[in-house]
């Protein structure tokens, strides 16, 4: 099984592909996932290590493949699929996975510029 | 004198008091101020960190970490509603929208009639939000941050819905919108700066990083409560316990103690929240707000409240829907998004807080019928609100996109599935775990206990319909001033 770091970083890619005006995700989301997480809960950490390997392995049954194997075109179909499943697991983990990887990718000042943020004005106040 | 933080507690210390309550939000607080002016000893423990203004960054992750509970990833096993509370000192105050509600009349007349709640009628109720009011500052001239509301309010004023500025409990509010996530300026008069201080001023001491662990019962008698600090741990005998942790912590402690009866935890209501968003080209939304501006309560009937929403755009560029490239076309016009939520006034029991058989805490939530049409109905008004503002389309709260163009029908609404993380509801206002008058007697009583009472959300018979804030800390005042007579 790879490593979680290698998935994530495979779903974070396939969330936020590279652009122009924004660094992929995998540029952002591992590194600030790994810092998240050494301030989780023992319990916490497990949960999310086993959605990623249930994630990964979901894709088996459906394109043959784990996810992170998979082409960019079959990981962008495969997250799809798990946005719109009938199984409220899979859109669950795909839910979670996405909401962490956005959370992340969105705290760090690099991905600002594409959505024309100048950051905290608190800095700015004078404090 | 100032809040004393656990960390200094070394080994074990012991305290005896004459009450003491556990939690420091918009229950324990305001009890605390009132049972210290009646001239009781007060010792408030509240198991998160102390978090001065001047800590908080404006980063809404690093402040989701560290002041929400579970930091900030508290949701229903199923995943589909998050239910976020603070967990710090001035609990869930000190990270909301600062909206302040009175219950409305048709609630409290609902407790009465259908609950057999007594003394909790509106004239006796209407004093004692006028003295909460005051007590935080609760106004609608100060909160002038209107801007966030610039787009949406004419839309409402078009269907004539007679919009009108929120309440807020502020002073100087420089409209920065980063409510959610502290207020790093001190002018949001949350617990820490309002109610708190003013108990602390009547003899009340607040203990910080302290969570209370234990409760030791002696028949119907909880003699001491235990809690953990960093260091240490305190022992604290007294005459009354006042449980104030929210409506999820405050039922998991009454189960862990088989204490309650079998309605303990169950009759969780969420209050789910919905957004869709109005994508308005040729406006460009203010920079400078107040996170909640206008609200209309036109659908009070329907059992929809919808407020204007405004959040810093890197809180609220996680929920532009959709993947790739689709996401990030739709990220890159972040700034043309307005937001309003539908505020749904679920029907009562849909929920329940409990132990799973590894003892883990665990949410669950259920749409009924009812429920499901308020939150249909919901999405249909903000999205006529928006079309009426000029939007020219509108995406549903969905992970993937659903957008409905200007002219179009709204029936993707009616379609929309909403199952289990199928879309984002989102929950501030978690409340109804331990219901006056069932597992609670009608001053708040645990029944079956003779010295612990519930001084929460967790006490409403039914849910209140608007922003949980005045109507705990009205509830929380009321109930403590009847133990305060008891106990003098």
């Amino acid at each position: 099984m790879p490593s979680s770091r290698l998935i994530v970083t495979a779903f974070a890619d396939t969330l936020f592909p590279p652009g122009s005006d924004a660094p992929a995700g995998s540029v952002v989301v591992p590194d600030a996932l790994e810092d998240l997480l050494a301030s989780m809960d023992e319990g916490a950490v497990k949960q999310l290590g086993m959605a990623l390997v249930l994630f990964e392995i979901g894709a088996v049954p459906l394109h043959g493949r784990r996810f992170s194997k998979l082409s960019a075109e079959g990981r962008e179909r495969y997250l799809r699929g798990s946005m719109r499943s009938r199984l409220p697991l899979r859109r669950a983990i795909f839910r979670a996975l996405r909401g962490l990887c956005a959370n992340l990718y969105y705290a760090d000042a690099r991905t600002w510029p594409l959505i024309g943020y100048d950051g905290p004005p608190v800095v700015d106040a004078g404090r | 004198m100032s809040i004393r933080s656990g960390s200094s507690v070394v080994g074990i210390e012991e305290h005896d008091v004459d009450v003491v309550i556990v939690g420091s939000g918009g229950g324990g607080a305001p009890a605390a101020f009132e049972l210290a002016s009646a001239g009781l000893d007060v010792l408030v423990l509240e198991a998160g960190p102390h978090v001065r203004p001047e800590e908080f960054s404006q980063r809404p992750l690093d402040s989701v970490r560290r002041t929400y509970v579970d930091k900030g990833g508290q949701e229903t096993h199923d995943g589909s509603v998050l239910v976020l509370q603070g967990s710090c000192v001035g609990g869930s105050t000190v990270v909301n929208g600062e909206v302040c509600f009175r219950i409305p009349d048709e609630v409290l007349t609902e407790w009465t009639r259908d609950f057999g709640i007594e003394g909790i009628d509106p004239d006796t109720m209407a004093p004692i939000f006028a003295e909460v009011e005051e007590h935080i500052h609760a106004t609608d001239e100060d909160g002038k941050h209107l801007d966030g509301s610039v787009l949406t309010m004419p839309g409402m004023v078009k269907l004539g819905l007679n919009p009108k500025p929120v309440k807020r409990n502020v002073k100087g509010c420089r409209g920065c919108n980063y409510c959610f996530f502290g207020c790093a300026y001190g002018c949001k008069q949350s617990m820490d700066q309002s109610y708190l201080p003013q108990g602390m001023a009547e003899g009340a001491k607040v203990i910080s990083d302290a969570r209370v662990e234990c409760l030791t019962i002696d028949g119907n008698v909880v003699r001491e409560v235990v809690a953990r600090t960093p260091h240490g741990t305190l022992k604290v005998r007294a005459k009354s316990v006042v449980l104030a942790c929210g409506a999820i912590a405050t039922p998991l402690m009454l189960l862990d103690h088989q204490l309650g009866g079998p309605e303990v935890g169950k009759n969780l209501a969420v209050h789910p929240i919905c957004a869709p968003f109005g994508w308005y080209p040729d406006a460009q939304p203010q920079r400078s707000s107040s996170m909640v501006g206008a609200y209309t309560d036109a659908f009070k009937e329907e059992g929809v409240l919808i407020e204007s929403v405004s959040v810093p755009r890197d809180y609220l560029a996680a929920f532009i829907p959709g993947i790739g490239r689709e996401h990030r076309d739709l990220a890159r016009n972040i700034d043309h998004v307005a937001t309003m939520g539908a505020v749904v006034r679920d029907t009562g029991g849909l929920g329940r807080v409990a132990r799973d058989r590894n003892g883990k805490k665990r949410i669950t939530w259920k749409l009924d019928h009812a429920t499901e049409r308020k939150v249909r109905t919901g999405m249909r008004r903000v999205a006529e609100i928006h079309f009426a503002a000029g939007a020219t389309k509108v995406t549903l709260p969905s992970l993937d996109v659903v957008t409905i163009q200007r002219g179009e029908s709204l029936s993707p609404i009616d379609q929309l599935p909403l199952g289990a993380a199928d879309i984002t509801f989102v929950s501030y206002h978690p409340q109804g775990t331990a219901p006056l008058g069932l597992v609670t007697d009608q001053n708040a009583r645990v029944k079956g206990t003779d010295n612990l009472y519930v001084m929460d959300t967790s006490l409403f018979p039914s849910p209140v319909g608007v922003n949980t804030q005045v109507p705990v800390m009205a509830i929380a005042t009321l109930m403590a001033r009847r133990l305060a007579d008891q106990m003098s």
